[in-house]
């Protein structure tokens, strides 16, 4: 619903002090499962908070898309920059006050124009997610999906399900970009932090003749929010129990499927393992 | 079950060919005949078709993680189709509205003007603060990125609210639910206590 009620502080870059637009071209230090009163305090005059009456806090910065800014994503030997950001923010739920601020999500444009070409568009996006993963992440498939690699992935994503996700040990043409939905996930995992980055293309924009406009989306979790999501919404609190019951399925899902691929000649990485199950105690 | 009737009949949505009481209703609304070819008389567009084909994901899929994936894909198409399809041609690409946000973001006059923003409770125009998700000034709702980023994230709020507090979104939903039919002065009224 957009509606025009009135009201709100104004939080535009000009209105910024000297001091704080300095700030705000300095990395900002993300780190999954900070206390949010010290990412607070670290960034007091950056962040706007929204509260919401739920219980939950946003913390939010935004950035003018012509004076983009900084990301690091911090996870000891793991850590990697994200350039040319233009907006975050952390999820911090009241409910689960110790594991502070559990979620990120980051938008940042591929380069800092407003415009590039759908190609350069393909081999930056790619080159970045070499990037995270040379940084020491590793692609993930959901728990529930087939382990399939590399063009018989991508073919799978495009004619069964996209919600396979991608690798990056397929590098698609620009024809095959082009047929990438909004929103198919790259997946990654390091030590109790899931990364899932995706890109949002203008949609009047995909004339491969002319340049597009796209936005990476970046979205940062802890290994207990992720898990989480396989219980149900009103079951969060009581998740730790009844997560053991909750995963099996996935496992036949992802083994029935299977079968069906090895039949159509399709090739399954053995090799793969999943993430570890959290052991909360 | 979401049923198929629904797909069948999609492609033949035209405010054009509405049935005779519908269309003499539509007939009467002032904007009609500047607002309908913008938004090609409200022919299905690409987006709606890729969010409700997303509803018939959803209720095939039974990995609950997959499943919210789903659910806030959809979110973003369905909003994909308002601003890229309603708004963007009916509004934003208006020249008079275009001027409209930019002398709004003019500084002279910001401090008066109205922020455009995202309202995620019944209560509008509240002291709330927190409930509003205003579209910050750099926003220029004519540049691409930008555009993305406030709904992308404006998106993901909401979805984070709908998978992490539940109960309290839906009690919302119902209470907006409860205003059709009601008078406008009755919704502030109500919204009030």
């Amino acid at each position: 619903m957009v509606s025009g009620c009135s009201g709100g502080t104004d939080f535009t870059a000009k209105n910024r002090t000297f001091k704080e637009k300095n700030l705000m071209q300095n990395p900002i230090v993300l780190i999954v499962g900070e206390q949010a009163a010290e990412f607070e305090k670290r960034y007091s005059n950056l962040l706007r908070i929204k509260r919401e009456p739920a219980g939950l806090d946003f913390y939010k910065i935004d950035w003018d898309e012509k004076h983009p800014g900084i990301a690091t994503v911090s996870k000891g030997k793991y850590s990697f920059e994200i350039q040319d950001v233009i907006g975050l923010s952390g999820t911090y739920n009241h409910d689960n006050e110790a594991e502070g601020i559990t979620e990120f999500n980051l938008y940042a444009g591929i380069t800092s124009a407003n415009l590039i070409a759908h190609d350069e568009a393909r081999l930056k996006t790619y080159r970045l997610l070499k990037k995270i993963e040379d940084a020491g992440w590793k692609i993930v498939t959901s728990r529930s999906r087939p382990r399939l690699v590399g063009k018989e992935r991508f073919s799978y994503l495009l004619n069964n399900s996209s919600a396979i996700g991608l690798d990056l040990s397929y590098i698609p043409t620009l024809a095959e970009w082009m047929k990438i939905e909004d929103g198919t996930d790259w997946m990654f995992y390091t030590d109790h932090v899931y990364l899932t980055v995706n890109f949002s293309r203008e949609r009047t924009l995909t004339d491969t003749a002319k340049p597009g406009a796209y936005l990476l989306n970046f979205n940062l979790k802890s290994e207990f929010e992720q898990f989480r999501g396989y219980v149900p919404s009103d079951d969060r609190q009581n998740w730790k129990a009844l997560l053991p019951a909750a995963l099996p399925k996935l496992a036949a899902m992802r083994t029935q499927k299977e079968e069906e691929l090895r039949i159509k000649g399709f090739k399954i990485n053995e090799s793969y393992q999943d993430p570890p199950v959290p052991n909360p105690r | 079950m979401y049923p198929s009737t629904f797909e069948e009949c999609l492609d033949s949505r035209n405010a054009e060919n509405f049935v005779k009481t519908v269309k003499l209703q539509t007939a009467k609304l002032p904007w009609k005949n500047d607002a309908l070819p913008k938004i090609k008389n409200l022919k299905v567009s690409n987006e709606i078709k890729a969010g409700f084909a997303k509803v018939k994901q959803y209720e095939e899929e039974k990995d609950d993680v997959e499943r919210r994936k789903i659910q806030l894909k959809y979110l973003l198409d369905i909003a994909a189709h308002e601003q890229g399809v309603i708004l963007q041609p009916l509004i934003y690409d208006d020249p008079d509205f275009a001027y409209w946000i930019e002398v709004q973001r003019g500084a002279l006059v910001n401090w008066a003007s109205p922020v455009l923003e995202l309202v995620f409770s019944h209560l509008c125009n509240t002291k709330v603060e927190n409930l509003k998700s205003i579209a910050p000034k750099e926003t220029h709702l004519e540049e691409f990125k930008s555009r993305m980023k406030w709904i992308n994230s404006a998106a993901t709020e909401f979805h984070n609210l709908m998978q992490q507090k539940n109960n309290y979104m839906e009690q919302k939903m119902r209470t907006m639910a409860g205003w059709v039919d009601m008078p406008e002065t009755d919704i502030a009224f109500s919204s009030a206590l």
